[in-house]
């Protein structure tokens, strides 16, 4: 067993590679050759992600995403299409063993969203946790989250919105019929926030408040991947992360 | 095989990849329904002599395991299309049971009637 925790602070990679060290150390976790790890990361190129329960082609405007140069994966987790822009949000990724958190699925995720709560609170800004997986910062959402439990180990993701490019969102994300208008802008506008609406820091503040927050109490290092670690996170990807099959199986 | 032939047989295959379901008079259907504070469930189905034959179910739901999904889907193959959304239910919470599934921001009862919806879509739409 793992005494401590390996924290790996705010990395850029693109997003196969980001869902492929997901799943690289939720198998590590459940072979016990990982520690339990807690990740922070930026999507570059910027990506959409989808729910694994998603269909690709209902959510991502595909042909846009080639045309911007943005690049699409599935997810192992559910929930729903997210728009990761680079310079938008930080994104985390928690993977320890089941039994370092409550059975419930929704107890489960106030603990981890209570960590990222609690970053937010050192940046000076109030959130709390609306099931199942949101939080909430005056009345409206910036960050959703999501949970996968494979092999004993328990994966949640998550991201926090720092700045938010509507623009893009919308030209990549499928949408309904509507075209894009000002009032759906302005719709979103009313049910989404960002970091940068209510405070005036930088990314890298931002990740010391949330390494801060989510290391309290715990044992930890600072630490970055094995090699076997980013050999498997590689072929995972061209495995999974990077083929039609995978990405386009609903 | 000659060039001429190829192209034929290259439109043909084409045209049928798209059109197969007029072929074989295969009638699809299709179903959604948000929950409220929930999830998006989306229902496809294919329907064939008054039996389903395909079903795929996609959304931003939440399911642990994820693969029993697959398992889901394929225990609503078979279903006729007049088959009661009671018995329906059953099937599914069998599985569910089974695989000690956990579904999260939808339920069974939610998504038979959104299974049932699909399917009177494409009874409703005709050929």
């Amino acid at each position: 067993m793992f005494a401590k925790w390996r924290v790996v602070g705010l990395e850029v990679h693109d997003g196969f590679m980001n869902m492929a060290i997901d799943e690289t150390v939720s198998e590590g976790a459940s072979k016990r050759v990982s520690p339990p790890t807690i990740r922070f990361y930026r999507w570059k190129p910027s990506a959409v992600s989808i729910g694994c329960f998603q269909s690709l082609l209902d959510e991502v405007d595909v042909k846009k995403c080639k045309e911007l140069g943005i690049d699409y994966v599935r997810r192992r987790t559910g929930g729903g299409a997210v728009y990761h822009d680079y310079n938008g949000e930080i994104t985390y990724s928690v993977i320890a063993p089941e039994s370092f958190f409550p059975k419930g699925i929704t107890e489960s995720y106030k603990v981890i969203c209570g960590w990222v709560i609690e970053g937010l609170k050192l940046l000076g800004v109030e959130g709390y946790f609306q099931p199942v997986n949101d939080i909430i910062v005056e009345g409206k959402k910036i960050s959703g989250n999501a949970q996968t439990r494979r092999g004993g180990v328990l994966l949640q993701h998550g991201t926090i919105l720092y700045d938010l490019d509507l623009k893009t969102m919308f030209a990549v994300l499928r949408v309904g019929d509507e075209k894009i208008s000002d009032k759906m802008i302005k719709s979103v506008e009313e049910r989404v926030t960002r970091l940068l609406n209510h405070v005036n820091v930088n990314i890298k503040d931002v990740t010391k408040a949330l390494i801060k927050a989510f290391t309290k109490g715990k044992n930890y290092e600072m630490k970055t991947w094995t090699k076997e670690e980013l050999r498997r996170a590689k072929e995972l990807v061209s495995l999974r992360y990077k083929t039609k099959e995978w990405n386009f199986s609903r | 095989m000659s060039l001429k032939n190829f192209f034929i047989f290259f439109i043909f295959h084409l045209f049928f990849e798209r059109f197969w379901c007029v072929f074989l008079l295969v009638r699809r259907g299709f179903a959604s329904e948000k929950v409220k504070g929930g999830k998006l469930v989306q229902v496809r189905v294919d329907v064939d002599e008054d039996v389903v034959k395909n079903v795929r179910i996609t959304g931003d739901f939440f399911l642990h395991p994820e693969e029993v999904l697959e398992e889901i889907e394929e225990s609503l193959v078979g279903v006729g299309v007049f088959e009661q959304e009671e018995t329906i239910l059953e099937r599914l919470k069998r599985v569910i049971k089974e695989r000690e599934a956990i579904l999260v921001g939808f339920s069974a009862e939610g998504l038979v009637r959104v299974f049932k919806e699909a399917v009177s879509s494409c009874l409703q739409s005709g050929e």
